[in-house]
């Protein structure tokens, strides 16, 4: 396995790494993590991932990890010695039926141990592909991924693949190495329940039968002892996801990136109507509790004896916002062992060992760990 | 157990889920999914109750999240309910210990609850089970989610019932709509038919027609409605006979009956009738209609002919349109090069071996004028003759040499053929071209090998003819010389030096011999003399010459000629002896003491053929088994020390086995060592016509003794030979058989001598100075002047011994031909024999 990073954030940075690396001896396979910073485009980025003769695939981030190093700009590619079955799943928002489309780009009885996903994370669609994805493939398998773009909040070209970067789409990897997830996001609730008595996939338009921005700014107001308002949204709800009831774990958050004109909340994710939610609050020393958590899931359950192994970090970016220089930390926590690592600072968080419904997380640490050789 | 608030939450929440839509899949993936997602569970299944009349219940997965769970089956097969089928009250019993926890090793719980009246909920979970609190709270639950699903079955029988009900209001209206369209369009067909449509009584009376009647009958329809049809017929026979068979069969179709109109104008019509019944079998009425098809009966003769015309046409234009396909593929599929031109031969049509072959594609190709292909490697005249040829409409054939556009150049078979119109206009050429390229290079080939071989059959021809002259020449020359010294007065001593000379001499005469035949047999120049012999002397010959080699052996040579035997035969009788002295000289040399029998017999005769056998038995050594197979091999002896012992060369009875092949024949041996030996031959003769037989069976036993004197000829022997050894032998030969005799060195002193005095006979040297003997035999021959000369025998002596020198010998006008050495006994034959025709001519 090889990796290597460009901090250039050019395409002619990510280029000659790409080809440096795939001409190395055994590379079956490439995966590609890039900042949003870069600002590729498909018609800089295509021809090169087209004329690629192994397979690859990753995605634009607002931010990735290498070793312990937080990256805003440039690439990392990642020369795998297994091969890859991608599967881009394009133009989503097209789709009635996503349960019909992966059953008919995606080959039966292949054999999976992992499941990486790279998807928009800013597509409507994610719950209706999170739940098609669970039906079709089941509990067989480790999921692990997360949604890419930028944090701008706009829509564009940002999972990559042979047919160049794609938008509206996901990738999906089927890999048939062995892994182990271990998932954890440590806040808590500071306020709640409050039911959703309206919503709209990822939109949350009332809360208590109230518009839901009146209601949640109400909350964060109180709690945060600051005013929060349109300009100042994500700043302050950064620190104030909602967090969805369920039994026996932690709840499921949804971070509100964005407030719209009608004062209803924007969230990374699908909240569906009737739900409970809290308003979740957390400090850096639960949050880093968590990841350590996640850490140990993935470790105590990694029973792979090769040679190598490599640590894939899903960390939400709203995490490494929030939780600012202490992030570091995060990220060391779960580089504790030798194994390399190499990360992506999300926008949402897809992860499942078996053992759960498989679920779109926020705010989310996802620790995976792949048996490399 | 009371929920916790959470709890409550997350019962509320799944309880809000459900029926939040009819359809049951839609309506089951959302609850479904939300039990998963809030109790935290890995899977759930529904399945739904189906009972049998027989009272039995089974169950059915109607649903599941994930949509296919790998261990669905695994998780059936460990809780009973769900087991095969079950006594309705046995499922009962189990229905009420429900709800039930069903735990595997690997902390996998599976929740097995009552969906009241519908069916059973199963939820999976991983690390721990639901608590109690969840369990009660869920049974309210389920019960609601019991009802929505049949809430959404009901829906679905109702939709399936309003579809039905949708269909058949649709199928009903369509009905109606057929029928009044069917009765307005039966309206529009009663008014505006051309045929009459009409209702009878079953008596014949006219109950209905259709207003089209009055053109056929003159007849308004009111004036024609009552009327009986019997008073529109003129035929009562056929209408009877119609009547009756209405009757019988209750219908006919297209019955030909002839009707009059009012006016009493006849016309041929054809009627269809159905015998309408009641249910009971009672006739209600006869309906049916006319056709007036006097018309139509013309027209079908008319069309009749113009179809056999059609027919004709259509096979002659299927036939022709199949042989065009069939033609089409064949040029297109064909394996050598087909172009087509217009008159001027400017290309129009190209098949793909062209393009193959050329490297010209058919766009390339077309318009182009065949010149095009020309490689500049044959001359204009060449192409003149080609053109003169092909314009005047004639076919061409011949081989081009061409250039492909790489530039290669390959010889084409090229068969250029015109094609033209009625008038005999030219309006094409086609051309089928072959490529020969392979074939002129193996031509070129095999010319040069051919001339090659030539060359040395030549060389080697020469080579014999050369050894055959330098060696028996002088070789003869020894023979006849030492026989002539053992016929002077000689010491013992010096009798003893020449017997052992001429011994050496014939010893190594005979395999010279030998080589020489088995040189020309593998040159393949060894021609059979087919002429006419008496098979009875001829062994005699054989017999005689024979017992002289027997020398002082203790041997009998028997012989035996069986009854029967055709004796007029027709064959290379010389050859037939070689082979006999050689089989009698291979027995008498291996032979000691004892006897040889030879006896000749015929063994199959067909028409005029005979298969003469041969054979030759010894009381010598025999053969040793391992020889058997190989000793007609050439140079093969029993073992090389045979050779030192007998002598000989080994290839003696290979010459036989050629010889014997060659006229069709077979050889073969039977012996054991030491025990004597058989060699036979078989050959293939022809009979002469009225051939004598030998009426019995002959014997006879020979032994050595000296050949007879014969009688003295009157005029001498002209002996023409350059070479001095042998004039000294030939004269010493005559005069030692009588014969008085004058020598000549040349052809042309042997014309003089002939001219000048009256010889009986001329021995003739082939090659000789001044003049050769085939010469001066021509002109001896051609000398009308002197009429004996051109009648005098003359007789090649040649050693010369060559395929073709016998015939070049007579061609030029000699009577026979002698090869040197000279063998004193043919000699003395020959001399014989021609001497007495000559003494008869004279």
């Amino acid at each position: 396995m090889y990796i290597q990073n460009d901090t250039s954030g050019t395409l002619d940075g990510m280029r000659k790494l790409i080809h440096k690396v795939a001409s190395c001896k055994d590379v079956k396979a490439l995966m590609v993590l890039a900042c949003d910073q870069n600002e590729f485009t498909p018609d800089q980025a295509d021809p090169l991932l087209q004329s690629l003769q192994v397979p690859v695939f990753g995605g634009i981030y607002p931010a990735i990890v290498h070793g312990c190093q937080k990256m805003e700009k440039g690439c990392i590619v990642i020369g795998l010695p297994f091969h890859a079955n991608v599967f881009p799943i394009k133009n989503l928002s097209l789709k009635d039926d996503i349960e019909h489309c992966l059953d008919s780009n995606i080959p039966k009885n292949m054999m999976t141990q992992t499941m990486m996903v790279f998807i928009d994370g800013l597509a409507p669609w994610i719950g209706a592909f999170v739940d098609a994805l669970f039906n079709v493939f089941g509990f067989g398998n480790n999921y692990i991924g997360g949604g890419a773009g930028s944090l701008s909040l706009k829509s564009k070209p940002c999972v990559f693949c042979g047919q160049g970067m794609l938008h509206d789409s996901a990738v999906l990897v089927s890999l048939d190495r062995p892994s182990s997830i271990g998932v954890a996001h440590g806040w808590q609730s500071a306020e709640g329940p409050y039911r959703v008595t309206k919503s709209d996939t990822n939109k949350i338009i009332s809360l208590d039968w109230q518009p839901a921005f009146d209601v949640y700014s109400q909350t964060v107001n109180q709690l945060s002892g600051r005013i929060l308002d349109r300009d100042n949204f994500y700043d302050l709800a950064k620190g104030y996801p909602f967090g969805i009831t369920r039994l026996d774990a932690e709840r499921v958050l949804r971070d509100p990136l964005s407030v719209d004109e009608n004062g209803a909340l924007i969230c990374a994710g699908e909240v569906p109507e009737g739900a409970f939610v809290d308003i979740m609050n957390g400090t850096n020393e639960v949050l880093l509790a968590a990841a350590s958590s996640a850490a140990n899931q993935a470790c105590q359950k990694f029973s792979y004896t090769g040679q190598e192994q490599l640590t894939f970090l899903v960390d939400c970016i709203s995490r490494a916002l929030y939780m600012q220089d202490s992030f570091y930390q995060e990220i060391k926590t779960a580089c504790a062992d030798q194994a390399p690592l190499v990360g992506i600072c999300s926008i949402g968080e897809l992860a499942n060992s078996g053992t759960d419904y498989l679920e779109f997380y926020n705010k989310a640490i996802v620790v995976g760990k792949i048996g490399v050789s | 157990m009371k929920e916790t608030p959470l709890e409550l939450q997350i019962c509320y929440e799944i309880a809000m889920s459900i029926g939040n839509s009819l359809d049951l899949s839609r309506m089951l993936k959302q609850s479904l999914s939300t039990y998963l997602r809030k109790l935290n569970c890995k899977a759930g299944i529904i399945l739904k109750n189906n009972f049998s009349p027989d009272s039995q219940i089974s169950f059915e997965q109607v649903f599941s999240i994930p949509r296919s769970i790998n261990s669905y089956a695994d998780i059936c097969g460990k809780i009973p309910l769900t087991q095969a089928r079950l006594e309705e009250s046995k499922s009962c019993q189990l229905l009420q210990t429900l709800p039930l926890t069903y735990t595997w090793a690997d902390n996998q719980y599976c929740h097995v609850m009552e969906l009241p009246d519908f069916g059973l909920l199963l939820l999976i979970k991983s690390t721990r089970p639901l608590p109690d609190s969840i369990i009660t709270s869920l049974q309210s639950i389920n019960q609601k989610l019991a009802g929505a699903c049949q809430a959404c079955l009901q829906r679905e029988k109702a939709d399936n019932l309003v579809d039905r009900l949708k269909d058949e209001v649709a199928e009903r209206k369509k009905a109606e709509e057929s029928l009044l369209a069917s009765k307005q369009k039966y309206q529009s067909v009663f008014e505006n038919i051309q045929d009459v449509y009409f209702e009878l009584t079953p008596s014949g009376h006219i109950l209905e027609v259709s207003p089209s009647a009055r053109r056929l009958f003159g007849s308004p329809r009111t004036e024609i409605i009552g009327q009986w049809i019997g008073d529109y017929s003129t035929d009562n026979a056929r209408r009877l006979a119609f009547m009756e068979i209405l009757e019988n069969r209750g219908q006919v179709y297209d019955y030909e009956l002839h009707l009059q109109s009012k006016n009493g104008k006849t016309f041929t019509c054809a009627i269809n009738a159905v015998y309408q019944k009641d249910e009971n079998a009672n006739p209600l009425k006869i309906t049916g209609s006319i056709r007036d098809i006097s018309q139509r009966k013309t027209a079908e003769i008319a069309l009749k002919i113009a179809k056999e015309n059609a027919e004709a046409t259509s096979g002659k234009l299927r036939k022709a349109n199949t042989e065009l396909h069939k033609l089409n593929r064949a040029v297109e599929q064909s394996p050598i090069m087909v172009v087509i031109t217009d008159p001027k031969g400017c290309i129009e049509y190209v098949n793909p071996k062209f393009i193959q072959h050329s490297g010209y594609s058919a766009e390339e190709a077309t318009g182009q004028n065949m010149s095009f292909l020309k490689s500049g490697k044959q001359d204009d005249e060449f192409y003149e003759k080609l053109w003169t040829a092909i314009s005047a409409g004639n076919e061409w054939a011949g081989e081009l040499l061409n250039k492909a556009k790489n530039g290669r150049l390959y010889w084409e078979q090229t068969f250029i053929s015109p094609v033209k119109d009625e008038n005999g206009g030219i309006l094409h050429y086609i051309a089928l071209k072959e490529d020969i390229t392979w074939r002129k290079e193996a031509e070129s080939s095999l010319f040069k090998a051919q001339e090659e071989i030539n060359a040395a059959k030549a060389a080697r021809s020469q080579f014999l003819a050369n050894i055959s002259h330098e060696i028996i020449t002088p070789l003869n020359g020894v023979i006849g010389m030492s026989s002539l010294m053992l016929g002077t007065s000689l010491d013992n001593e010096q009798s003893d030096i020449m017997n052992t000379i001429q011994l050496s001499a014939n010893s190594l005469m005979a395999a010279v011999n030998n080589i020489l035949d088995y040189a020309k047999i593998m040159a393949g120049q060894l021609n059979m003399e087919v002429g006419n012999f008496d098979l009875e002397l001829m062994l005699t010959d054989v017999m005689e010459m024979m017992k002289l080699q027997i020398g002082e052996k203790p041997l009998v040579l028997n012989f035996k000629l069986y009854k029967d035997t055709p004796l007029d035969l027709k064959g290379d009788s010389r050859r037939l002896k070689q082979v006999m002295i050689n089989l009698i000289e291979n027995a008498i040399k291996f032979t000691e003491s004892g006897h040889i029998d030879v006896h000749a017999q015929s063994k199959a005769e067909k028409q005029d053929r005979v298969t003469l056998e041969i054979s030759v038995s010894d009381t010598g050594i025999g053969v040793e088994k391992s020889c058997l197979d190989t000793i007609f091999d050439g140079f093969e002896q029993q073992d090389k020390s045979m050779s030192r012992r007998y002598g000989g060369t080994g290839i003696g009875l290979a010459i036989c086995k050629a010889l014997v092949e060659q006229m069709q024949g077979s050889i073969g041996v039977l012996s054991h060592q030491g025990q004597g030996a058989t060699f036979w031959f078989r050959v293939n003769l022809t009979k002469r016509k009225a051939t004598r037989r030998k009426k019995k069976t002959v014997t006879g036993s020979w032994y050595a003794k000296a050949p007879a004197a014969s009688e003295t000829p009157i005029k001498p022997i002209l002996v023409v030979e350059d070479n001095l050894v042998n004039q000294k032998l030939t004269m010493k030969l005559l005069e030692k058989m009588g014969y008085e005799a004058e020598v000549v060195p040349n052809g042309k002193e042997a014309v003089e001598a002939v001219c000048h005095k009256d010889y009986s006979l001329v021995l003739m040297d082939i090659q000789m100075p001044e003049m050769d003997g085939l010469e001066a035999t021509r002109v001896i021959r051609s000398k009308k002047d002197y009429p004996k000369t051109s009648s005098i025998p003359i007789i090649a002596l040649t050693a010369h011994a060559m395929k073709g020198d016998r015939e070049t010998c007579l061609q030029a006008g000699m009577n026979d031909y002698l090869s040197k050495p000279v063998d004193p006994q043919q000699l003395l034959n020959i001399i014989e024999k021609y001497m007495c025709n000559r003494k008869i001519n004279l």
